[in-house]
């Protein structure tokens, strides 16, 4: 950071960006470099004749580029669940199959090739709008396109940028415009998710693993809420860091969770989950795959292919297309379901279908953690009511529940800070106090250091 | 600015009282309500070499070697087995603390299994002996968690031992299966011959050095992860004497590769009784 805000490189700040994200991403996966290096060149190469060709031909670029990414995602992505899937048996050890079950997967790749998409059909929208993506020369239009696909606080596990909110963005910083403040709020929360919940939580869930009867039925659960927990934690927390990072760099990214633990219904969680995916999917497939425009039928179907498309998009196993079908259903249902009902508005009727959307997702979390659809009936088997009785809480359930709590307490602060102006000056007052607390277990309750979930997509 | 400034300060102020907290109630400290197998290891690591744990005898393992207190006349004896881990841990820790023993035994059935680099760059790093002596608030077992699970007195969560059983076998047939999946020998080789470093530097010290392979399932012995790890170890380690293998009778596990109560038991008595006559 010093070196970055030295008067004499404020030129070259974009370029250090983009020379020291190429060298953390380097770090941590070398070979993966040069795939993503040709996304870049790509789609440097694609969005710039995309703005200087005629209307007609531009769209074809466009589109060519386009395939060329999703070509990319699905060789390194899915290429092994395709090879076991359609390819028989008796054909798997032929050495092209072989060469297929073995493609490595580089890491952030489902991000990046997303962001390269993003690029290619905003500089199309944008075309009459030429300052906004793409510069004059093609010298500035490649840097401007290595920071945006590459910068290092969002590469490997988002936000997804959208070129359009991002390339503006990019240029001279000044120490002076730091909003320190925000930035460090941003980090400690961030961290306090990742280090003291997830990796904690991690330890505890680890357990959550076939055979599932061995554990009492309210052992499991907890296990599972946990996991529910240590997800968001986990990813929430990366996306937190990655803002407080972008900030303390100049740069402003989406902010991708906003409570979505506390949502009422399943198209207001996906409106507060994984922000920038759930726009992404909406704004590049949902619209132009005719949305809710083309009657009830088609909407129904959309919603599906968007949500079977977007669980695919979180891994390259069918335990991630069930999940988003699941989720697919219970977004039609509850479309359905909302021709009949007109909405209650009483405090315990949302409480109701608050606890019910939580319900639903936390157990939908299992197509995350668990490989297999046979694991996934055990672990329904193993929560028969029969096993119900005699049950004592032991410590692992007690770790789980400490570590869940400052999660809710942070929902609970939030919904009382928009209920109650009271509370809001109270939160102000002590506000000090809570980001102490937070530093403080940084230092000392620290979990086991592990990578963040959201970077094996 | 000011609210950072606050806000760190104040993190300070309950580091230092958390401190006195953990000076005034010490009680509180290295209780053994543990968090995960994970603590469990960096526990055990920085009891070892924090509180200069010098030993006669030394065992190092995996947690196949759980539970394996041994109790020779005269002379003291400490386990360091690390679950999921590997000896090599074991024996590089014993040799960064400079706590050598008179006799150091390894277990080799996991004897592939890679050092551990963070845990002993966590418990060894330079300087944190140091800050640890002035505050206990970073030794892992006083985590403020930690502290309040011992202040609730709570039990270990309930496992069903009986359903456990049942699923012996099943469970065997997964772990033969994933013990036959590809092997890369190089690494295998490469590990062994890490240990192998280390035995040879303990016996220079003046350390006697035996190999210890630990009863298992009789199915286990002849899949390709043992059968590599064995091979190589004849390899590397042949010149090393090794504790004689239990015959008198056979020993049960729980899954396979841990002992029951009753078995390990009688396994104790067995290295005790070995020890002894050294």
């Amino acid at each position: 950071m010093v070196i970055y805000y030295l008067p004499f490189l404020k030129k070259h700040q974009p370029l250090f960006l983009v020379f020291a994200s190429l060298y953390f991403y380097g770090v941590s996966s070398p070979k993966a470099t040069l795939i993503l290096l040709c996304s870049i060149g790509l789609n440097s190469i694609i969005s710039f004749i995309v703005i200087h060709a005629p209307r007609s031909k531009a769209i074809t670029y466009s589109a060519l580029g386009v395939v060329l990414n999703l070509g990319m995602l699905v060789f390194f992505k899915y290429a092994k669940l395709f090879t076991l899937t359609f390819v028989p048996n008796q054909l798997i050890d032929e050495p092209v199959f072989q060469f297929l079950l073995f493609v490595p997967l580089p890491i952030g790749i489902s991000f990046f090739t997303f962001e390269g998409i993003s690029l290619l059909v905003d500089t199309l929208k944008r075309k009459d709008d030429e300052k906004l993506i793409a510069a004059k020369s093609f010298k500035n239009h490649l840097q401007n396109t290595s920071l945006f696909i590459s910068f290092f606080p969002h590469l490997i596990a988002g936000p997804i940028l959208k070129a359009a909110h991002f390339i503006p963005q990019i240029g001279s910083k000044f120490f002076k415009d730091i909003n320190w403040e925000k930035s460090f709020k941003y980090l400690i929360i961030g961290y306090f998710f990742k280090m003291v919940i997830a990796d904690n939580l991690k330890e505890q869930t680890l357990l959550l693993v076939f055979p599932f009867d061995v554990y009492h039925p309210i052992s499991l659960l907890v296990m599972l809420i946990g996991y529910s927990f240590q997800i968001f934690a986990d990813f929430a927390g990366y996306s937190l860091i990655a803002l407080g990072l972008a900030g303390l760099l100049g740069y402003d990214l989406i902010k991708n969770f906003d409570y979505p633990y506390i949502s009422t219904t399943f198209s207001e969680f996906w409106t507060r989950w994984h922000i920038s995916l759930s726009k992404w999917l909406k704004e590049y497939l949902y619209i132009p795959l005719g949305g809710n425009k083309k009657g009830w039928f088609r909407t129904y179907l959309n919603l599906m292919i968007v949500m079977l498309l977007g669980g695919l998009w979180h891994g390259a196993t069918w335990n991630f297309a069930l999940w988003g079908l699941m989720h697919g259903l219970a977004l039609v249902i509850e479309r359905f379901a909302s021709n009949f009902f007109r909405p209650i508005l009483s405090l315990w009727y949302r409480i109701f279908k608050m606890i019910l959307v939580f319900t639903v997702v936390t157990f939908a979390w299992l197509f995350f953690k668990l490989t297999t659809f046979a694991e996934i009936l055990a672990f329904y088997n193993a929560l028969n009511f029969v096993n119900w009785g005699n049950y004592t809480m032991g410590d692992k359930e007690f770790y789980i529940l400490l570590y869940c709590l400052p999660i809710i307490i942070y929902y609970a602060f939030y919904l009382l800070n928009t209920k109650s102006e009271k509370f809001k000056l109270f939160k102000g007052k002590i506000e000090p106090l809570l980001y102490s607390l937070m530093l403080f277990f940084i230092y000392v309750n620290s979990g086991p250091s592990g990578s963040f979930i959201y970077f094996r997509f | 600015m000011k609210f950072i400034f606050k806000t760190v300060l104040t993190s300070f102020l309950l580091f230092t009282l958390y401190t006195i907290f953990l000076f005034a109630f010490p009680k509180f400290q290295n209780h053994l309500t543990t968090q995960s197998w994970w603590q469990e290891n960096k526990i055990k690591a920085e009891n070892f070499y924090f509180q200069k744990q010098k030993s006669d005898i030394i065992m190092v393992g995996t947690s196949m070697s759980e539970g394996l207190k041994l109790n020779p006349d005269k002379r003291s004896a400490l386990t360091l087995n690390f679950i999921g881990g590997s000896s090599l841990t074991g024996l590089e820790l014993v040799k960064r603390s400079s706590l050598l023993p008179k006799i150091l035994i390894i277990e080799t059935n996991w004897l592939e299994r890679p050092l551990d680099y963070n845990l002993i760059a966590d418990v060894t790093s330079t300087g944190f002996e140091k800050i640890i002596s002035i505050t206990p608030s970073l030794l892992e077992s006083n985590k403020p968690a930690n502290v309040l699970a011992s202040m609730m007195n709570l039990g270990p969560s309930f496992i069903d031992n009986k359903k456990e059983k049942e699923h012996f076998i099943e469970n065997l047939n997964q772990k033969i299966k994933a013990e036959n999946e590809h092997i890369d020998i190089e690494s295998v080789e490469k590990e062994v011959k890490n240990v192998a470093t280390l035995v040879y530097y303990f016996r220079e010290k003046g350390v006697q050095v035996y190999l210890m392979e630990l009863p298992m399932h009789k199915e286990l012995y002849t899949t390709k992860r043992f059968t590599a790890t064995k091979l190589t170890v004849n390899k590397f380690l042949n010149e090393i004497d090794s504790i004689p293998k239990f015959k008198t009778q056979p020993l049960e596990t729980s899954d396979g590769y841990h002992f029951t109560t009753a078995s390990k038991k009688i396994y104790i008595n067995y290295l005790t009784t070995f020890l002894n006559q050294l």
